[in-house]
């Protein structure tokens, strides 16, 4: 909106009490300008003036949160529960550019060395004043989480984290890691914490972090109520009061407490946000960072450890049928790494071409590789949500014309984790998440790495992947390191270690009164932590 | 009687070793473990963490010390810290424990009192259309499956009123009349099921009374048809009515956990199914624990209250 806007120039007379709420409705009916959007503008206007956070907003929560531990909490839904009141170094834009976060500017005198110039007069919510001695402490838990945190690898190279003075953090990596931005960025691993808070508070329920919200109630299984930080050191304070995270598992019931304004807003299947826009209620969509895949262990001696076969199933998949009936038209074509992630991903077209179908040829490799006669497989899936289960069906469907005889197993997720973690499979048909940086969505096809180990054992090794993997994680130059990251995607596809089909767009349906609420790349809510409601209430 | 009760409260001691058994071994033959869950089904976490995971959470150790564990901790008092959030599970259970005591009492309340004079009624005005109408409420009462009830009942409301019952916990002592109308629809919801079984259990038992000589007796006593049926039969009908009402409460102790999730209420169902799905070892132990210790004192209940309505049973 710019100064001459005739609009704003009314708004303001509007919040600063020249004009009265009816004449200024007639105004804007002769501006044509729609009424929500009109007392959004007010409301952001009346926001920025006196700078208070107002009003509650809920959300309902389609997971459980089984705890909001800071450091090693893999589950998305324990990320879920508590990135409202956290910060890293780093962060990501909504278009996954890196920008800073607690630390100002950053500067990497040498590839294996990075400098951190802290942000200054950041307040935790403890009142505290952060500085390099929360970040060292706050890195040596990311490094070595306490129970039931696990370790991951994404921080393995960071050999020390050294506190210069104050406000500034060096941190040395073992060798040249271009990983480490981005996944100080994702936050996820690396939010940073009060010195000594492990010895102050029950880390599992409660925290304390720099976040624009502040934990007020953490009600196992129930809800997670948050209030807004007034010192939050980012730019406008928080828009709302009050944040309730609300655990409504019933898909149901989060539509009719969405209906009924019990809730603002929620996460949805396809099929009912279709059914949900309405006078007052708007359907966010845009893709999230799950891309689908098909695992295939290669541990024993399997008929998919000849390249022939696995290439014969890529070429009879028609992926087009999972984005139409199991997406409903809402999804797109994946290689490795998932469409919307930067800059990394494949062209579509390139995708396409890979996973053009031709079964003639399909079933002259799989005469090639001696298994024209087919064999039996079984294909375990997550029974609930349905999709990866619907996933399976498709493909026992199209691998028939290969005389490939598979059972589909729909398991309930615990069990279905277990079994992939241990390589207790033959065929799993799953989803992956999110991720920090490009080389973490391709790392399970570098040979030694442990997934590699439990799923593909001696059974698949591609030299070139390897050589270009470890290129790819000591290259800091972007350029070359995009020419890698294609690569190892081409062999992939070329190889077909695993199968890679869609990755959907994601469904949330809001309340109009929610405003400046989207649909976040990485999974979570993010749009969350800058929310307003143009009623104030 | 005393020694009765003491009796029946002797008898709680091998169920619940039984139980606990039986608890412990079934938990851990289900494929994964919490630690499973935590590492999800997206295998970021290698095998080596995983390992070291399980052997901080004592789930390496072999069954029966890791069996011997929990009742040594369960017999000084101590049922364990949530393995999800470190919470004490006996506080999440006192905490889940008036929403689901409410939902069942509410929903046993609404249901008897409408149950009973319908039933008292079809029996006396037996087939007759009164009796016919009644029966077949009663039937299609018990064929609706309460999770579609009460998906139906929020999806109604929701759409045809904008509203739906909070779904954030009013306690009860704090704002009665906002409790009730959170509460009332989920307890209707259960209710609908219980009315149809209570009131044909009243029905078939109040015919069967009818028809005994004592009834006849008072009938040409020439008491008046109102105090035979209330005061001789209808009492003497309670008798199986009570036990089934008993059951039911028992039973609704943690089978309310659908309608919990439906209407997003934090009872003893939801906790303990969520619990399972996260494999929360210690807390689904400590509530199943619970909901058997609960469900045997229910009986108990039950059977005192026999004794109140048949003298004959107090004095044996």
């Amino acid at each position: 909106m710019s100064y001459h806007d005739p609009g704003l120039h009314f708004l303001n007379c509007f919040v600063r009490g020249r004009l009265s709420r009816r004449s200024l409705f007639k105004q804007s009916a002769g501006l044509g300008l729609g009424l929500s959007a009109l007392g959004a503008s007010a409301h952001a206007l009346q926001a920025k003036q006196d700078e208070s956070p107002v009003g509650t907003v809920t959300w309902g929560m389609d997971t459980s949160v089984p705890n909001i531990i800071p450091f090693g909490g893999i589950a998305l839904s324990q990320w879920q529960g508590k990135e409202f009141m956290y910060d890293s170094l780093l962060a990501w834009d909504a278009d996954l550019n890196v920008i800073p976060a607690l630390a100002e500017s950053w500067e990497t005198p040498d590839d294996a060395t990075y400098v951190f110039h802290l942000r200054q007069g950041v307040k935790f919510h403890d009142g505290s004043e952060m500085t390099s001695k929360d970040v060292v402490y706050s890195f040596g838990k990311a490094l070595d989480p306490v129970e039931p945190g696990v370790k991951v690898p994404y921080l393995d190279n960071i050999a020390s984290v050294d506190a210069v003075d104050d406000y500034t953090v060096q941190v040395n990596m073992s060798k040249p890691d271009p990983t480490l931005t981005g996944t100080l960025a994702w936050t996820h691993y690396t939010p940073i914490v009060p010195d000594g808070v492990f010895d102050r508070i029950e880390v599992l329920s409660d925290g304390i972090g720099t976040g624009p919200f502040r934990l007020a109630e953490y009600s196992q299984d129930d809800r997670i109520v948050y209030e807004a930080f007034p010192d939050f050191w980012g730019e406008g304070a928080p828009g709302v009061q009050t944040l309730i995270l609300k655990m409504l598992p019933d898909e149901q019931q989060r539509v009719a407490a969405l209906r009924s304004g019990e809730i603002d807003g929620a996460t949805f299947s396809s099929d009912v946000a279709a059914i949900l826009e309405s006078d007052q209620i708007t359907v966010l969509s845009g893709l999230t960072s799950a891309p689908a895949v098909i695992h295939f262990s290669m541990v024993n001696d399997v008929p998919w450890r000849s390249r022939e076969v696995r290439q014969a199933i890529n070429l009879v998949i028609d992926r087009q049928e999972i984005i139409d009936k199991v997406f409903g038209g809402n999804a797109e074509l994946t290689a490795a790494i998932p469409p919307g992630f930067g800059p990394w991903p494949l062209d579509n077209e390139v995708i396409a071409a890979a996973y053009a179908n031709d079964v003639e040829r399909a079933k002259a490799l799989m005469e090639e590789a001696g298994y024209a006669d087919g064999f039996d497989v079984s294909l375990q899936s997550i029974a609930s949500p349905r999709e990866t289960t619907q996933i399976a069906e498709i493909v026992q469907q199209a691998v028939k014309q290969l005389n490939i005889n598979v059972s589909v197993e729909p398991l309930e997720i615990g069990t279905f984790a277990a079994n992939v973690g241990t390589g207790e499979f033959e065929w799993a048909s799953t989803r992956r998440g999110m991720r920090g940086d490009p080389s973490a969505h391709v790392v399970d096809f570098r040979t030694g790495t442990s997934n590699n180990t439990t799923w593909f054992g001696d059974g698949w090794k591609n030299d070139e992947f390897d050589t270009l993997y470890d290129e790819g994680l000591s290259t800091v130059d972007e350029t070359r390191r995009k020419e890698i990251y294609d690569r190892l995607q081409e062999i992939v596809m070329e190889e077909v270690p695993n199968l890679y089909t869609v990755q959907s767009r994601k469904f949330q349906a809001i309340n109009n009164r929610l405003q400046g609420m989207y649909v976040f790349y990485g999974n979570t809510n993010m749009g969350l932590r800058d929310v307003t409601v143009s009623d104030g209430e | 009687m005393g020694r009765y009760i003491l009796r029946r409260l002797a008898i709680l001691i091998p169920t619940l070793i039984g139980m606990s058994i039986l608890i412990f071994l079934m938990l851990r033959l289900l494929p994964g473990d919490i630690v499973d869950i935590i590492a999800g089904a997206d295998a970021q976490a290698d095998s080596a963490s995983r390992a070291k995971l399980r052997d901080a959470m004592g789930l390496s150790d072999p069954l029966y010390k890791q069996y011997a564990n929990w009742i040594w901790d369960l017999l000084h008092g101590n049922p364990g810290l949530s393995m999800r959030s470190g919470k004490p599970v006996g506080e999440l259970i006192l905490k889940a424990l008036p929403v689901t005591i409410e939902l069942a009492l509410l929903s046993v309340l609404i249901a008897t009192i409408v149950a009973i004079p319908l039933g008292v009624i079809s029996a006396v005005k037996r087939d007759t259309g009164m009796d016919y109408v009644s029966r077949v409420v009663g039937l299609i009462g018990l064929s609706l499956p309460n999770f579609w009830l009460a998906t139906l009942f929020l999806l109604f409301t929701s759409k045809a009123f904008g509203w739906v019952p909070s779904i954030q916990y009013i306690p009860l002592f704090e704002d009665p009349i906002g409790n009730l109308r959170q509460f009332a629809l989920p307890s209707f919801a259960i209710a609908v099921q219980l009315m149809a079984i209570i009131m044909r259990m009243t029905r078939a038992t109040m015919l069967e009374v009818l028809n005994h000589d004592f009834v006849r007796t008072a009938r040409a006593k020439g008491l008046q048809e109102r105090i035979v049926v209330y005061r001789h039969a209808l009492r003497n009908a309670l008798i199986p009515v009570v036990t089934v009402i008993g059951f039911q409460l028992g039973s609704l102790m943690g089978s309310s956990a659908i309608i919990e999730v439906v209407f997003g209420l934090n009872g003893i169902g939801n906790t303990l199914l969520q619990a399972i799905f996260n494999r929360d070892y210690t807390l689904v132990q400590a509530a199943v624990l619970y909901l058997a210790v609960m469900f045997v004192l229910v009986n108990l209940i039950v059977d005192i209250l026999y004794g109140l309505l048949d003298p004959r049973i107090r004095q044996s």
